[in-house]
């Protein structure tokens, strides 16, 4: 399993396309703060910069992006270029190539929040008076880990539905779309029976907590389960390929 | 070794790819597995190769049943798919370094294997560079090494030459016959003169159903349904056919060539018989025709394929 974990990481960052994803990552990042910073600063709400910084529409849009690019080449890329064959063909059990492909591009997705954080230290250190507590930051930077972990067992789902990368991209944003702006539902047409699962299901519900520097243990459970059904569903979903000579 | 295919039978959705498909097979044989596209060659070979298992049957090597958590056993498996399946950014012995862990080749050994089948394929010169940049040819030949990395009991081709120049064909050939020793290699190709030329035993499968198995002469002889004898004699054509026609045994004529002052050139299609030639001798002789040419076509594998799999519809 760490052979293969090791082979992934290797393979995405010597891909030109990943530091393109980590100029794009760092780009938003940098822009979703610095508007976290202006907003800050006019309207002097008792919020924290990270709670501007993760509610800012730019942000929505490079996180609805993030995880396509991150994963949609997981396995319909193997399929592309036949190797996935070649990993089936050796004796490793499915769910092994499931958590290894899933815990490198994991890893890759926390290399991606690194130069965010550096730049949080840094306007930390500058300030002379600080803007916010390590907790908070470890709270913030916790729950985009945790919902990461969730979006990123989606796309990788959506890579191994669809043996073209593109499609797999477009399920991915598909599956996205609702899942990350339910919660503006209940906004736009006001109060309905199932309202207040709309907003369970949207991120913005679940950061909100976790940016006041609290840890919220049902968000844990819902994005941990969640990640759990969706790499299961995956392992399922590449044993149903096999078997009826999809991946052929 | 030996392995038993045992009344393999594959249903993938409602459709039966591979029917009821037995045989046997020995360390040192390479068996060549022939068929018409859609026929279940590819199918079966994953079932021997532990990819999936078939819906009935099973397959048995030195007595143990392979199945898909059956790791031991699948170990002693390799298996090279048709499109020779590689990671391209990869230099080509971190690639085969890569596989041998996956493979879990000891430590210890593995720096050695890799060193020998980098050297058994004629991939010492360019092992250092990146696989994207090499021809379809040394591609095909480092997924044959890693094919081979690990001493494999059983290795399984799925048209290895496939694309290939005839120089790298031979060079792959010649890989897989000199491997042949130590296990038992089975291999598809819709070349028919490299089945002929490499493999030991033919196994012929028709729409999913296994046709004819056994050594290659055994079943050349089988499928080899008529004689195709030419003639070269001068005369009235309508005179020779008929009288040719009266020799027993002979099923169809028809005139290959016409030649000048009467002179033809017929092709005669005739039962499998020995003495054949020796009857239209004497026709010949007893008629007084002038004869130019007589002689018998040796059809080739790919002919009596041809002519062969339309027997089994």
């Amino acid at each position: 399993m760490l052979t293969l974990y090791r082979k992934e990481i290797k393979s995405f960052f010597r891909s030109s396309g990943t530091w393109i994803i980590l100029a794009y990552a760092s780009l938003m990042q940098g822009i979703s703060m610095s508007i976290g910073i202006q907003a800050l600063n006019q309207l002097k709400l008792d919020q924290h910069l990270l709670y501007f910084t993760f509610h800012t529409p730019i942000f929505w849009f490079f996180y609805l992006f993030l995880f396509p690019l991150l994963t949609m080449k997981i396995f319909a890329g193997e399929e592309k270029t036949k190797t996935l064959e070649l990993l089936i063909a050796t004796p490793l059990r499915i769910h092994y190539i499931v958590i290894s492909k899933y815990l490198a591009i994991l890893t890759s997705y926390i290399i991606l929040w690194i130069p965010s954080i550096i730049t949080l230290l840094l306007i930390q250190r500058l300030n002379t008076s600080p803007i916010f507590d390590l907790n908070i930051l470890l709270s913030n930077y916790g729950i985009l880990f945790i919902m990461g972990s969730f979006y990123l067992s989606i796309g990788i789902f959506c890579s191994a539905l669809s043996s073209n990368i593109i499609n797999a991209g477009i399920i991915n944003i598909g599956i996205l779309i609702p899942l990350l702006f339910s919660g503006y539902i209940p906004n736009i047409w006001g109060e309905f029976p199932i309202a207040e699962l709309f907003r369970y299901i949207a991120p913005q519900y679940h950061i909100y907590y976790f940016s006041q520097g609290s840890i919220n243990s049902s968000s844990i459970i819902y994005y941990l389960s969640g990640t759990l059904l969706l790499l299961y569903l995956t392992k399922i979903l590449i044993q149903k390929r096999i078997k009826t000579n999809s991946y052929i | 070794m030996q392995l038993k295919a045992k009344d393999i039978s594959q249903k993938i959705y409602k459709e039966e790819i591979l029917k009821k498909i037995s045989f046997k097979a020995n360390t040192g044989e390479i068996i060549g597995i022939i068929g018409l596209n859609g026929a279940g060659k590819s199918t079966l070979l994953r079932i021997l190769a532990g990819i999936t298992e078939p819906t009935e049957g099973n397959i048995e090597i030195d007595n143990k049943i392979l199945t898909l958590n059956n790791f031991k056993l699948r170990r002693k498996i390799s298996y090279l798919s048709e499109e020779a399946p590689i990671y391209p950014e990869m230099r080509v012995q971190e690639y085969l370094s890569f596989q041998a862990s996956l493979k879990k080749i000891p430590f210890k050994t593995k720096r050695k294997e890799i060193k020998e089948v980098l050297s058994f394929c004629h991939l010492n010169s360019i092992r250092k560079l990146k696989i994207n940049t090499l021809s379809k040819g040394f591609k095909q030949r480092t997924a044959l090494a890693n094919a081979l990395l690990g001493k494999p009991k059983i290795l399984i081709l799925d048209e290895p030459t496939n694309g290939l120049d005839p120089h790298h064909s031979k060079i792959i050939q010649e890989i897989i016959s000199h491997s042949k020793k130590e296990n038992i290699t089975f291999i598809t190709s819709h070349f028919l003169e490299e089945i002929e030329f490499i493999c030991d035993k033919i196994l012929i499968i028709h729409n999913g159903k296994l046709r004819e198995y056994g050594k290659k002469t055994e079943i050349f002889s089988k499928i080899q349904h008529a004689n195709i004898i030419f003639l070269q004699i001068k005369g009235e054509k309508e005179k020779i056919e008929k009288a040719l026609l009266k020799i027993e045994g002979i099923k169809k004529i028809s005139i290959q060539k016409e030649m000048e002052n009467e002179w033809n050139r017929y092709q005669i299609i005739a039962e499998k018989e020995k003495k054949m030639m020796d009857k239209i001798y004497h026709l010949i002789l007893t008629e007084k025709w002038q004869i130019r040419e007589m002689l018998t076509h040796k059809p080739s594998f790919q002919e009596l394929f041809k002519e062969s799999i339309f027997t089994y519809e």
